[in-house]
């Protein structure tokens, strides 16, 4: 066509503006300021129920520990109760065992005394012929608190 | 007090010598000057405050963590391979093949282009007039494992008859049943004839 | 006696069968998180892929390096392991198997020693570069677990027990609000101790040669890796214990314990989807000069808040 004029392709004027390659994060959400505050209130509260607790828990073990000095005179009875029950029960056992043996003295190896016990009291016999008449895989539970009483 | 104030007066003097030294001194001031390296940060309270927050409550990775997540919840871009396989080109190029005419009549000629333009040298002819008088190959062997799959063989062949087929699913539990010669080739082309012939049909106006 | 061990037997094989599940979770999250599947087509949604790979790894040729010492080679992956597992007979149900008085110190003994699984690696398999590899994970691990005591000594402050029962039956108010900034870089820290992204420098696949595994294979290799993936599960079943308070649910309370175990080890698989690994001299100022100051300080902090309130 003879009417057009010829236009170089040029970039605009002033040129082109500058390449943008970074990248571009928008703020979004919060502030540091309410960041801070949010977690400085949260951790606050936090801390306050903390104190609440720990008093309640402080309150509660005064409360377990007067409970266990008051039954302590019981149950330390009941034990030594339990212990003494358990010799007798041992003895008995022993007589009916060996009362086919001729000589043979409960509580003695043929009148020996096993334990040295001048004041003819109970011996504080050890464990293992504390349990001597019970199984003996119950006897080495029961020594080496592996079962939960 | 009094030490704070003979330090002040310290520093006065300082500035005070160096710019009455300035019009005798020998090295050239500076008149100006052009910061290269990346602006200073901001130290403004809110914006020290903001990038404090960045930094404790690692706010830019929690970000990056979002990120993970939600794609997490995309539709996988997985193809089910063995039941479902992406789009061939007509061009594609994979296992050989030989091909014939419709007559049955083998294409291949034994011009032995394929063999010379070979740049992996896998392709091995050898070739006698046949007893019609026409010129065929008697051993057409091409080892796969040497095979590049450039596609200079089927460039290069002016009958067509060596081409490479839209399979790529060949695999072997031994390198021998790779070495492939003239039956296996011409039993390939047979089989993979309708989709070769389409391929070429689809292509031909560029080749 | 006997149902005892039977307790002990079946608690590590419920272990190691959520470590097998885990190693399946990792494979399908990371594969969802980079837009693809994960291993789908072993029987039902690939489900029992971790018993293929077990399967596969364990009927594999068993090879030793020649100059290998032999030994402490074959000892080593299987001392990892039984450290890992021996974690869990911590694992703090509300009816408890032990009732130990001083889990917590227990924990470290525990986390202390499975460095020594790494090094005799490393030094057992005689290559260089297994032993370069132990000497990076070793160097790591012993950095971060300094910042890792203190924190824990900072978190058992707080929580004024050693006993991870009590913790976990009767503490209500949980670390992770109250001092926010400890728990983060308490899990930060735990990432680093179990080798993990971003701190996987004793396995760069990509850029060094795996580390200290290098010279293993088959079943020494699947037994150093089910250690790995059991310590991540201890993680963060530790994490959820120190860290968070238990919910009063009645006979429920195990479950959000659970729930919360499941999502810390979530949180590692995620975290391995999202960020790149680490150069090793940051990893190193990150624990030396960020976290031990950081978590000395918050120490001083909670103790004197302890003596304010």
């Amino acid at each position: 066509m003879p009417g057009m004029k010829f236009r170089q392709d040029m970039p605009p004027p002033g040129g082109y503006g500058p390449v943008e390659w970074a990248q571009k994060i928008p703020r979004r959400g919060l502030s540091g300021y309410a960041i801070f505050g949010v977690a400085i209130g949260i951790s606050s509260t936090a801390w306050i129920l903390y104190h609440f607790e720990r008093n309640y828990k402080r309150r509660y073990e005064l409360d377990m520990n007067d409970a266990r000095i008051a039954l302590e005179p019981l149950l330390e009875a009941e034990r030594h109760r339990a212990f003494l029950k358990q010799l007798r029960k041992n003895r008995d056992e022993e007589n009916m065992l060996m009362k086919d043996v001729p000589g043979w003295e409960t509580g003695t190896l043929y009148g020996e005394p096993c334990y040295h016990n001048q004041a003819k009291r109970f011996p504080d016999v050890k464990p293992e012929e504390y349990f001597i008449h019970s199984r003996w895989a119950d006897m080495y539970d029961r020594i080496w608190e592996r079962r939960k009483h | 007090m009094a030490a704070l104030r003979l330090y002040s007066v310290g520093k006065a003097a300082h500035t005070v010598l160096n710019h009455a030294a300035r019009p005798v001194a020998i090295a050239a001031s500076r008149t100006f000057w052009k910061q290269v390296s990346p602006p200073d940060p901001s130290y403004e309270w809110r914006d020290m405050t903001d990038k404090a927050a960045n930094t404790i409550f690692i706010l830019e990775i929690c970000k990056g963590l979002g990120i993970t997540l939600s794609m997490l919840f995309k539709e996988p871009a997985t193809l089910n391979y063995p039941f479902e396989k992406g789009p061939l080109s007509p061009r594609f190029r994979g296992e050989h093949c030989l091909r014939r005419y419709p007559s049955g009549e083998e294409r291949c000629i034994a011009c032995k282009l394929c063999e010379a333009i070979c740049p992996a040298q896998a392709i091995t002819i050898e070739a006698e007039p046949r007893a019609d008088g026409s010129r065929r190959t008697t051993r057409y062997d091409i080892d796969m494992t040497k095979c590049i799959f450039c596609g200079f063989c089927q460039e290069a062949c002016p009958v067509d008859a060596i081409v490479e087929g839209p399979n790529f699913e060949y695999s072997t539990e031994t390198h021998e049943e790779l070495l492939y010669n003239k039956e296996k080739l011409l039993d390939n082309g047979d089989r993979w004839e309708p989709e070769i012939a389409a391929n070429l049909q689809a292509d031909y106006l560029y080749r | 006696m006997m149902h005892l061990l039977i307790c002990i037997l079946i608690n590590y094989l419920l272990v190691m069968v959520a470590m097998a599940f885990f190693t399946l979770l990792e494979r399908k999250v990371l594969g969802y998180i980079q837009i693809r599947k994960g291993p789908n087509k072993v029987s039902l949604m690939g489900l029992p892929q971790p018993f293929a790979d077990v399967i596969k790894l364990f009927t594999k040729e068993v090879s030793f390096p020649s100059s290998s010492n032999l030994y402490p080679f074959i000892f080593s992956p299987m001392m990892g392991l039984a450290l890992a597992l021996l974690f869990w007979s911590l694992y703090p149900y509300s009816s408890p198997l032990f009732f130990p008085m001083y889990g917590a110190l227990l924990f470290l003994c525990i986390s202390s020693l499975n460095v020594y699984a790494t090094l005799i690696a490393g030094w057992a398999s005689n290559s260089k570069y297994a032993l370069l590899g132990a000497i990076r994970s070793i160097a790591q691990t012993i950095s971060y677990e300094v910042s890792m005591a203190l924190i824990l000594l900072s978190a058992l402050i707080i929580l004024l027990s050693f006993n991870l029962i009590l913790m976990t039956s009767s503490q209500w108010s949980s670390i992770s609000l109250l001092l926010p900034p400890l728990f983060m870089i308490w899990f930060i820290t735990t990432l680093a101790e179990t080798n993990r992204t971003p701190f996987d420098l004793s396995e760069g696949e990509s850029e060094l040669v795996s580390g200290f595994n290098v010279e293993f294979s088959a079943g020494s290799f699947a037994l150093i890796f089910m250690a790995e993936y059991t310590n991540i599960l201890t993680m963060s079943l530790f994490t959820s214990v120190f860290f968070f308070g238990m919910i009063p649910l009645g006979i429920f309370t195990d479950i959000p314990l659970v729930l919360k175990t499941m999502f810390f080890a979530f949180l590692f698989i995620w975290v391995r989807g999202t960020l790149p690994r680490m150069r090793y001299d940051k990893l190193m100022n990150l624990a030396w000069k960020s976290f031990l100051p950081l978590s000395l300080s918050m120490m001083i902090l909670s103790t004197s808040l302890i003596i304010i309130i």
